[in-house]
């Protein structure tokens, strides 16, 4: 049978209408493009309306910003930013609206940084939309964009500073450390030191001596003491411990101010004369302490004391008295006419055998006076008499201005030996020896400056895990600030909680 | 330069697509005998690619050192990636533009293809670079997604252009028009017909032939031919017939004509030989499918691709 397929007309061997119609395939492909586009054009469409802009966010915005994640407007205040700054049509001023919760109050850095255009915005070092981290934990390299190389990136004329550093393992020693001077003009460091005898000591003008205070064998107490204890075998002994006067603040982080109220009160009461210090009272053992003022309220009181022991001896007015104060020029004044000429005798005598230094310093019958542990200025008057005042103590409050710290997770350290408590000698450096065999190696001066070398810092910080020493994190952000601390109670709070109290009422009422 | 040939089975009998896909991945030889997609011709688009792959790289490695926060798609370095990433899409969307306009003298057909493939390719580390390795939020996930099947099935599609048409060309030397496809299965119908009637007398029994002795060759084929060969034959070839398999075909075709006299055997033979050629056009058909198949999930996720782009684009540049 020969082969149809040979001869056969075309017609009937092909379908040339084939052409007309449409690959199955292709319809099919169709078909599914058409759906394909209308769904997603609806669902992109159902998106917009719905309102929920998280869908569209990049990554979740930080924990403290989930409360209003889906209202980008909060945050950006201008659309199409990006665009208009691509074509410079943008305003200058342009930034994110951070500033509308954060205070306004909060100053920069440098002033270069802002004027440079460097970190022109919140964002330039912030970056929401990181999921739940941490916005204040900033990159080093944020921070090294200026301090890698600091005389390049700010104005000229300011070098007191390390030019560059790249991580804590060349950061430079602490200013109060250093074994040089620096321009008072510009460094903190000023506030709280001075540079003498070539190195820098404590501002302060306080007379104190740690290594005293710290005495292993501990120091005596008065008997009115709250820590003396007759049932004790040395009652009258005590060894003081660092926190005895140096006590965190409440958040744990700074040391409060040492105060002669709370702290020394106890031991050094301001008994100056039995005599004076029994006016009005029955026996000695209630006496009245001066009061811990300025020199010129001391005086006053010295003067009333002074008045009422009089007006209780007038048999003293027939006494001769003793000339002020002045081991160089013996002798006595005569004999007072009257109560107040009494008084103004023996005021300068008194004041002097309180502020004085010297060999005229202490010689009341109870000792000490306030020279033990003040400077006191010498202010002559032009009638002859001697106005004294009190150095103003001025003792820093905070010595690392630059730096941040807390104390309270300082007070153990993680090593391989487990956790253990971290004493304060082991950063503040105050050597004690026994009273007697004082080599002098412990801080005798208030002007020691106490504060641990950057060396102790590097131990954990940047370090390894050791049987000796912890591992601790070494980012600048660990111990640096960008923005000085605010003002509490400020814009930041206010506009926060009026937030949080319409959006609660806005979930209320359905919205 | 093409990249493999296929080692011819043995004879010329066809191959179904199991063997032929069993010689293409058993017995790779360099050889030019056979035109690919990816050819010699590609060589420029591959060396410009894989430079500007090597370009690309060294950026987003230096962005990411110079990054004080890592790489992100909103800095100037992301966003110049993703713009370079969605220009590349966008030149790859319109290939099906260009094959309606095919009167614009905007390069040839084949320019845009190669430009279409390699040019896509390179999309994928672009848009890595911009997302910083990152799949993002709802929106960017999503787009993600479906950037990344529009990818993985482009590659599907690539590699089944690749060595499906050499597939077909090297196992099926008796596939025809694709469109003329139920054209000659009707004629070889007929012919197979023709050729069993020309020795049973008709398809169909005579009653007078049932139970008289003499006609039991006829009954025989006639019965095989009905049952069996002829349904093969039909447009919908049923589910688990012996003869789509070639070997057992042969099998049955043998024992067929042990079973018959001689004078019969001819028309046996042609009939077997009119199977082969349709079970090499019921190849021809599945390979078929696959060879345009593929573009059923490429294209409409394409567009999907495109409305979620321009949604990222716009929201990301709004706010």
């Amino acid at each position: 049978m020969a082969d149809r397929r040979v001869h056969n007309s075309i017609g009937e061997r092909f379908d040339i209408e084939s052409t007309r119609h449409e690959d199955p395939i292709r319809r099919v492909r169709r078909q599914v493009c058409w759906v394909v586009a209308v769904i997603m054009a609806v669902g992109v469409i159902f998106m917009v309306w719905e309102g929920d802009n998280q869908i569209f966010q990049a990554r979740p915005v930080a924990g403290p910003h989930r409360l209003f994640d889906d209202k980008c407007e909060q945050c950006h205040h201008t659309s199409f930013h990006l665009l208009q700054r691509t074509l410079g049509i943008d305003s200058a001023d342009f930034q994110h609206g951070c500033k509308q919760c954060h205070s306004d109050d909060a100053a920069d850095h440098h002033p270069a940084a802002m004027t440079e255009g460097m970190m022109d915005d919140c964002t330039a070092c912030h970056k929401e939309h990181q999921g739940d981290a941490d916005l204040t934990l900033v990159t080093d390299q944020h921070c090294l964009r200026c301090h890698r190389d600091l005389a390049s990136s700010r104005t000229a004329g300011e070098g007191h500073f390390v030019s560059s550093i790249t991580s804590l393992a060349d950061h430079p020693e602490m200013a109060l450390l250093r074994e040089e001077s620096l321009p008072e003009s510009s460094h903190g460091v000023h506030q709280v030191a001075e540079w003498l005898d070539g190195q820098w000591q404590d501002r302060g003008r306080l007379v104190f001596n740690h290594d005293f205070h710290m005495d292993p064998r501990g120091i005596s107490l008065p008997p009115d003491h709250r820590d003396y204890d007759p049932g004790k075998k040395s009652p009258w002994m005590k060894k003081l411990a660092c926190a005895d006067c140096h006590q965190a603040d409440d958040e744990g982080a700074y040391m409060k101010p040492v105060s002669y109220e709370n702290h020394c009160k106890q031991c050094h009461q301001l008994y100056f004369s039995r005599k004076l210090a029994t006016v009005h009272r029955e026996s000695v053992d209630t006496m009245n302490p001066l009061p811990h003022e300025p020199a010129e309220l001391i005086r006053g009181v010295l003067r009333d004391r002074l008045m009422d022991y009089i007006q209780q001896h007038p048999e003293e007015l027939a006494l001769p008295v003793e000339r002020p104060v002045d081991p160089s020029k013996p002798g006595s004044l005569p004999t007072a006419k009257n109560n107040w000429d009494w008084v103004e005798q023996h005021l300068p005598r008194m004041e002097g055998q309180l502020f004085a230094t010297g060999p005229a310093a202490g010689q009341g019958d109870l000792k000490y006076g306030c020279q033990l542990c003040h400077q006191t200025e010498r202010q002559p008057r032009p009638d002859a008499r001697v106005d004294w005042k009190i150095v103003e103590p001025r003792v820093p409050a905070r010595w690392l201005s630059h730096a941040r710290f807390r104390h309270d997770r300082h007070d153990t350290k993680i090593t391989l030996d487990g956790e253990n408590p971290f004493a304060c000698t082991e950063c503040h450096d105050v050597k004690t020896t026994s009273f007697s065999g004082r080599d002098d190696t412990g801080s005798v001066r208030a002007g020691d400056i106490l504060m641990p070398s950057i060396e102790v810092c590097r131990q954990c910080h940047g370090g390894r895990l050791e049987t000796s020493s912890g591992a601790a994190a070494d980012r600048c952000t660990e111990c640096h600030r960008y923005h000085p601390a605010e003002p509490a109670g400020t814009a930041q709070d206010a506009a926060l909680l009026d937030y949080i109290h319409k959006s609660i009422a806005n979930q209320s009422s359905g919205k | 330069m093409a990249f493999f040939r296929f080692s011819r089975p043995a004879g010329n009998s066809p191959c179904s697509v199991y063997d032929g896909l069993c010689c293409l991945v058993y017995t790779p030889v360099l050889s030019d005998a056979v035109p690919v997609i990816i050819d010699k011709t590609h060589r420029t688009w591959a060396i410009l690619s894989i430079v500007a792959l090597a370009v690309l790289a060294g950026l987003y490695g230096w962005y990411c050192m110079v990054s004080p926060d890592g790489p992100r798609g909103g800095s100037l370095p992301g966003l110049a990636f993703g713009i370079l990433a969605a220009a590349l899409m966008v030149f790859a969307g319109l290939l099906a533009a260009r094959k309606k306009m095919p009167r614009w003298r905007l390069g040839t057909a084949s320019w845009w293809l190669k430009g279409h493939i390699w040019l896509s390719l390179l999309s994928l580390p672009a848009t890595l670079f911009h997302t910083g390795f990152r799949f993002g939020g709802p929106l960017g996930q999503g787009l993600m997604w479906v950037y990344l099947v529009v990818m993985v099935s482009g590659v599907v599609g690539l590699l089944i252009q690749q060595y499906v048409p050499r597939l077909m060309k090297v196992t099926l030397p008796e596939q025809a028009i694709f469109e003329q496809l139920p054209v000659v299965t009707r004629g070889l119908r007929e012919t197979a017909d023709d050729h069993v009637a020309g020795v049973c007398g008709s398809l169909f029994a005579d009653p007078e032939e049932e139970g008289a002795e003499g006609f039991e060759p006829q009954r025989i084929l006639r019965s095989f031919y009905l049952k069996t060969a002829r349904p093969f034959l039909a447009e919908a070839v049923p589910e688990g017939s012996p003869l789509l398999n070639p070997t057992q075909s042969q099998g049955v075709f043998a024992q067929l004509g042990e079973a018959l006299p001689e004078q019969m055997l001819t028309a046996v033979q042609a009939v077997e030989q009119v199977v082969d050629e349709r079970r090499q056009l019921i190849s021809q058909l599945k390979l078929q499918r696959w060879l345009h198949g593929w573009l059923v999930v490429h294209v409409p996720i394409s567009i999907a691709l495109l409305v979620l782009g321009v949604t990222h684009i716009v929201t990301a540049v709004y706010f």
